[in-house]
């Protein structure tokens, strides 16, 4: 009786009850010290105004979509690119594919590319462009996250399909021969 | 409270990088308490305490800030209230450091101490450090006691850093110690006398908090392994003899990873 009694104020209860909301922190892309140098060193200006490169990303686990791992990069090979009016442009079509077999390994991609300037970088009005028409419809594979990275000479900034502000990118420490910042 | 950054050896960058840094500690027992008063009177940023035990009689005289009419209670949510004072926020977690929330607290840190005494939860708390890269600073303390005299008392506090040696490459995890409950302070009473070692430990890892917030120690390198004698009362760091990359996690191979169904051939 008395567990009967409980068991119906227990689903009586339940109706009130609200579900709690899941905790969010903001998004953040984590990228290795050693790997970021890698990405800057694809994307410093050179013989191309504006070289490009790809970093591959993955979520740090299955229900944490806030916290995006940097695992990889690549340079854009140089039948990647195509000749235009703006700075950067690039094989549309490449690009796609690319991201469609980095999805088969698991990976989502970044675009990454550099301006020429200290302080914190923010996307040019064709950056955000081609964020909103090239990388945007990639996010609709929602397994792997997909977004841009702009450099600047010290710092860096980054978009995440779906979030409606730049995210936070963290250059994470690295261990040096014989102990840590040796 | 002023900071007056000209009589702090930090130095104002450094002063300010520990006011806005955030650290996770895993455990608020014997070793943990240390590292939670010491942080808290550090005033960082934001100070994410995960434990889901309650404070239990024999605990009493190894964690600091608690007394016996606290018996009972949970160990993390005791601490974050005791030493909300100092000017450090504290989150308590009265949960086990897993899930999204362990997730999402390690991955907003700038560094996480492990001060576990499970072997398993070390070795769950890397992986996920490892993943999100950022750094673990781990410790733990033992002592062989024969039931009449000791015969040694080993600690160690090493940094699990990307780049870095992991704890199995530093031989602090083992599959024998994983297999193992718990680390041992001892056969008989649960209650033990340690708190003094457990300070020397704790105040090493306290110090490479510092020094990976704010890089204090100007050039000098930070030990990725300090190991403890209680019997040569020798605290002193490791040199390694390590491979050039960790073979147990490869930097490459972090992240969750989609299992996709397989492509029917057309």
């Amino acid at each position: 009786m008395v567990s009967f009694l409980n068991a119906g104020w227990a689903w009586f209860t339940e109706q009130f009850r609200r579900p709690v909301p899941a905790l969010r922190s903001p998004v953040t892309v984590h990228i290795s010290d050693a790997l970021f140098g890698r990405v800057r060193s694809f994307v410093v200006p050179d013989a191309r105004p504006e070289p490009l490169a790809l970093v591959h990303v993955r979520y740090a686990a299955e229900d944490v979509r806030d916290a995006i791992v940097a695992v990889d990069a690549e340079p854009f090979p140089p039948d990647a690119y195509v000749e235009g009016p703006d700075g950067a442009n690039f094989d549309v079509r490449w690009f796609v594919q690319r991201a469609n077999d980095l999805v088969a390994r698991n990976a989502g991609v970044m675009l990454a590319h550099m301006h020429v300037h200290r302080g914190l970088p923010c996307f040019s009005g064709i950056d955000r462009r081609t964020n909103i028409s090239v990388i945007s419809p990639l996010a609709s594979c929602a397994t792997v996250p997909t977004g841009a990275l702009v450099l600047s000479l010290d710092h860096c900034a980054a978009f995440i399909a779906g979030e409606e502000r730049d995210v936070v990118v963290r250059v994470l420490p690295r261990y040096s021969e014989g102990g840590i910042f040796a | 409270v002023k900071d007056d950054s000209r009589v702090s050896f930090l130095g104002a960058s450094g002063l300010a990088r520990l006011r806005a840094s955030r650290v996770t500690v895993v455990g608020a027992g014997g070793t943990g308490s240390h590292v939670i008063q010491q942080l808290a009177h550090l005033r960082i940023g934001l100070l994410t305490v995960f434990d889901d035990d309650a404070l239990a009689e024999s605990n009493v005289n190894r964690v600091v800030g608690t007394d016996y009419g606290d018996v009972g209670r949970p160990k993390a949510r005791l601490l974050a209230r005791r030493f909300a004072r100092l000017g450090t926020p504290i989150v308590p977690m009265t949960r086990r450091a897993e899930g999204p929330e362990a997730w999402r607290a390690f991955a907003a840190s700038d560094v996480v101490v492990g001060a576990s005494d499970s072997f398993v939860t070390r070795d769950v708390i890397e992986r996920m450090c490892r993943t999100v890269g950022v750094p673990l600073v781990d410790m733990g303390l033992s002592i062989a006691f024969d039931g009449e005299r000791v015969n040694g008392i080993g600690g160690q506090v090493a940094i699990s850093i990307l780049g870095g040696p992991c704890l199995r490459c530093m031989r602090v995890i083992t599959e024998a110690r994983l297999a193992a409950p718990r680390e041992q302070y001892g056969q008989g009473s649960p209650e033990q006398q340690v708190i003094a070692m457990n300070a020397i430990l704790s105040g090493q890892a306290v110090l490479s908090v510092l020094a990976l917030i704010t890089r204090y120690t100007n050039g000098f390198p930070v030990p990725a392994l300090a190991q403890y004698d209680g019997l040569q009362h020798v605290l002193a760091p490791t040199p390694l003899r390590l491979p050039d990359v960790c073979p147990h996690y490869p930097e490459g191979d972090s992240g969750w990873r989609v299992v996709l169904p397989e492509r029917k051939a057309s």
